[in-house]
C-alpha cells in the first residue's frame, strides 16, 4: 500500500468527503469488476458496489492495515453483492447437512485446451449455491475458513459445495473437452 | 495436457467499464449520507474565535458602547474584506488545478449557498451590530469557505501525486 493511501485513509476516518471520493475513483473500476461476477445486471452491480463503498466509509475506523485496503474493501463489496442475492431469497446453506461426506481433494487440473472463458461460462451454469462457493474460491482466492465466514455457513458445507461444484464443472466441460480433442 | 485452473484465475481479469453516470450517482449517494460530528480541530478553531470575540464583545458592551459599535462594524468589514480576498484567490487556484467539472460545480454551489447565508446574517448584523452570535456566525461562514477551498486543493494535489504511480488492487 502506498504511503499516500494511508494518508487518504486517515482523512477518510475523519469523514473527509474529498478523500472518500479519491478512494472511490481509485478503486471503483476494480470493485465493479468484482461485483459483476456476482450480479449479472451491470446496474445492480454498480449499485451494490457503491453501497459497499458507503458501508466501507461508515466502518473505515475498523480497517486494520494488516490487510491491504483493496482486500478489505473487496470483502465488503462481495458481502454487499451476496446480500442482494440473499434478498432474492437465495440460500447458501445446505438443507441436508447429514449428507456432507466429502473427501478434500486438491486436484484442479483441467485440460489445457480449456480457456478461462470456457471455465467461466461453465461456472455460470452451476447451481447457485455451488456457483458462489466456486467463485469465491477460484476467482477471489478465498479459503474455506474465509468462505464460511462470508457466507455464514459451516466450513464443511463450504467444502461440500466446492467439491460438488467442481464435479459439476468437470461434467459440463467434458463434451467441450472431447470436442477439442477429436 | 492438464493444468491447474486455479493458476489460470490468479491472473487478474480485464477490468469492466462502469456505466457513464456512475460517478454522479455516487457523489449524490455520498452527499446524502448522514454527517458525523465535525472534526475536532475545526471545533477548536471555532472555540478560539468565540473566545476572542467574547473578549472584544465584553469591551464593546461595557465600555463605550456608542463609539465602539461603529468601530466594531469597521473591524468586521476589514476582516470580511481580507477573507473575501483570500477566498477569491483560493478559488482561482482551485479552478486552475481542478479538471473535474462535476467537482467544480459542486464547490461553486457550496460557496454560493454559504454566500447566501452570509448575506442573510449580514442583514441581521446591520440591525444588531452588537450581537456576538451574529458576529461569530459571520466569521465562521468566511472561515468555512476558505477551509473547504484549501481542503479540496490539498486533496487534488495528493490525487495528482497518486496518479503518477497509480496502482489498483482488485
Amino acid at each position: 500500500m502506498h504511503q499516500t493511501d494511508t494518508t487518504i485513509i486517515e482523512a477518510c476516518k475523519k469523514d473527509n468527503e474529498l478523500a472518500q471520493i479519491q478512494i472511490y475513483d481509485r478503486y471503483c473500476q476494480g470493485m465493479f469488476t468484482v461485483a459483476c461476477r456476482y450480479l449479472s445486471n451491470e446496474e445492480d452491480a454498480k449499485d451494490a458496489m457503491q453501497e459497499g463503498f458507503l458501508k466501507a466509509f461508515l466502518n473505515i475506523k475498523k480497517f486494520q492495515p494488516t490487510a491491504t485496503f483493496g482486500a478489505w474493501l473487496k470483502r465488503i463489496i462481495i458481502n454487499q453483492c451476496l446480500d442482494v442475492l440473499r434478498q432474492r431469497s437465495l440460500k447458501f446453506s445446505d438443507d441436508d447437512p447429514e449428507n456432507l461426506q466429502i473427501v478434500d481433494d486438491e486436484n484442479w487440473d483441467f485440460d489445457t485446451t480449456l480457456t478461462k472463458a470456457d471455465i467461466k461460462s461453465a461456472i455460470a451454469q452451476l447451481k447457485e449455491k455451488h456457483k458462489i462457493v466456486v467463485k469465491l474460491y477460484l476467482m477471489e482466492g478465498y479459503d474455506h475458513i474465509e468462505i464460511s465466514e462470508i457466507l455464514d455457513i459451516p466450513i464443511k458445507t463450504s467444502r461440500t459445495h466446492l467439491s460438488r461444484g467442481k464435479a459439476q464443472l468437470r461434467e459440463i466441460l467434458k463434451p467441450k473437452y472431447n470436442e477439442a480433442r477429436y | 495436457m492438464k493444468r491447474d485452473i486455479r493458476d489460470l484465475f490468479k491472473e487478474e481479469d480485464d477490468l469492466k467499464s462502469l456505466p457513464n453516470h456512475h460517478r454522479t450517482d455516487f457523489l449524490e449517494k455520498l452527499s446524502k449520507q448522514p454527517k458525523k460530528k465535525l472534526n475536532r480541530f475545526f471545533l477548536l478553531k471555532i472555540a478560539a474565535v468565540v473566545l476572542v470575540l467574547l473578549a472584544v464583545g465584553y469591551g464593546v458592551v461595557y465600555n463605550q458602547p456608542e463609539e465602539e459599535v461603529s468601530t466594531m462594524v469597521a473591524q468586521i468589514e476589514a476582516v470580511e474584506a481580507e477573507y473575501l480576498k483570500n477566498i477569491e484567490a483560493e478559488w482561482k487556484r482551485f479552478i486552475a488545478i481542478a479538471d473535474d467539472e462535476v467537482l467544480v460545480a459542486r464547490f461553486k454551489k457550496k460557496l454560493a449557498e454559504l454566500d447566501n447565508d452570509y448575506q442573510e446574517i449580514s442583514v441581521q448584523f446591520k440591525t444588531d451590530s452588537n450581537n456576538i452570535l451574529v458576529i461569530e456566525a459571520l466569521v465562521e461562514n468566511l472561515q468555512t469557505r476558505l477551509q473547504i477551498l484549501k481542503d479540496i486543493q490539498e486533496h487534488i494535489k495528493i490525487l495528482n501525486q497518486n496518479n503518477e504511480h497509480y496502482e489498483n488492487t482488485i
